[in-house]
């Protein structure tokens, strides 16, 4: 169940806003409350600057860019999370 | 890359077997390397010294076309494509904050007790401060299972259970999506995850849904448990689900699919060793999510599910694919 410090900074962001939603209440946020969020949550200017690199999603596609090219290639290998997180 | 593709049979694997990246990758943390399209290993991050070694190798190694590089049959791939016809999503997600009026903000380093006032800590820690993004795939005929066939202002629609769940399992995921230990949640410690639409606006042109919905997934939260570090309380997330989905009755594609969970966690962010890791809050403390469409105008919105899309796959990704 959601606490009363949860309902609280949901109230802060919406004066609109009535309750937690469930599946079996859905209240969509306001429109500009959305906006907001959704702007805030997302890179802003300066941040993730790895996806500026146009980056190859496997090796051999990869590898027939750079021989195409001429050029050497880079790779970027992780454990299996989110491309950036670390571990 | 998954650096298990060092292991992977087939060309791929020998490729990188091949140039020595078995011994460089030895753990699961973050690898840069670089190679020649012959197979040289050049050195570790890009540098003018890794440059340098390129340019020694003898023309046939590196001059445009100089390399022949076939096609890969579809079963020698070892990571998936995006489903045809299907429609990609760019997932960030954010440790988030919380200002003095209690209004969500982009997270610090202070936010965290563990580094709090330790400069060194939270340089070293800048990366945790960013957004991850990663990618959530549907295929053809889920998105068109969101588009409803008769549209009428204020109808609702569920959420294929299959949609909601991949969503809960692979994305809505905070240890594995923004510190990549512990991974895909099971399906056993999903509490709730659904998802209804909202007919909200309709027009020859455009039919404009509202996401709402709900998921919880790990241990039920408990106060008295949340501390930290190393508290008794496991791991646990809920979120509320708001979106924005804008569906082009021309196109025939959605031009507009914005999704926010502004969640909270608690409990033990595990490491691999069961401990706590640095950036564990206690009590409740929000986390961020936020989708969007993939323009698909870098190879990178390709990259698979869940950093690891064969991983994903075999985990259950596509009900089709358990």
């Amino acid at each position: 169940m959601m606490t009363f410090r949860w309902l609280f900074t949901v109230a802060v962001l919406s004066m609109t806003w009535t309750g937690p939603i469930r599946a079996d209440e859905p209240k969509p946020l306001p429109a500009d409350q959305f906006e907001k969020l959704h702007k805030l949550i997302k890179p802003q200017a300066g941040e993730s600057r790895w996806m500026e690199i146009h980056w190859y999603p496997n090796i051999w596609e990869a590898r027939q860019k750079a021989a195409k090219e001429g050029k050497p290639l880079f790779i970027w290998a992780g454990s299996g999370g989110a491309p950036a997180a670390g571990c | 890359m998954p650096t298990e593709v060092q292991d992977a049979k087939g060309p791929e694997g020998e490729f990188l077997r091949d140039a020595g990246i078995k011994k460089q990758w030895v753990t699961s943390t973050g690898y840069m390397s670089c190679l020649s399209a012959s197979g040289k290993l050049l050195g570790g991050a890009p540098s003018a010294k890794v440059l340098e070694t390129f340019q020694k190798l003898p023309e046939a190694e590196r001059k445009p076309g100089a390399v022949v590089v076939r096609d890969l049959e579809p079963a020698e791939k070892v990571i998936p494509s995006p489903p045809e016809g299907g429609l990609i999503l760019k997932v960030h997600g954010r440790f988030m904050g919380r200002d003095d009026k209690e209004n969500l903000r982009a997270v610090k380093g202070d936010d965290f007790p563990q580094i709090r006032g330790k400069e060194s800590s939270i340089r070293s820690h800048q990366f945790l401060f960013e957004p991850n993004t990663e990618y959530m795939w549907l295929t053809k005929e889920e998105w068109q299972s969101l588009v409803p066939a008769k549209p009428v202002k204020g109808d609702k629609l569920p959420v294929a259970s299959a949609i909601s769940e991949r969503m809960a399992r692979f994305h809505l995921s905070p240890r594995r999506a923004l510190t990549s230990e512990d991974g895909i949640v099971a399906r056993k410690d999903i509490e709730s995850a659904n998802l209804t639409l909202v007919v909200d606006d309709v027009s020859p042109q455009r039919i404009r849904l509202l996401m709402v919905g709900f998921v919880h997934h790990g241990s039920d939260y408990d106060n008295a448990k949340a501390t930290s570090p190393n508290g008794p309380l496991g791991f646990g997330y809920e979120t509320p689900i708001h979106g924005v989905l804008e569906y082009d009755r021309k196109k025939e594609a959605f031009v507009r699919f914005d999704i926010v969970a502004p969640g909270e966690v608690w409990g033990r962010w595990g490491d691999a060793n069961g401990k706590s890791q640095t950036i564990e809050r206690p009590g409740r403390s929000p986390i961020g999510f936020a989708f969007e469409l993939a323009t698909g105008d870098s190879p990178t919105d390709r990259l698979p599910p869940a950093g690891n899309g064969g991983r994903a796959l075999r985990a259950g990704y596509f009900p089709a694919s358990k």
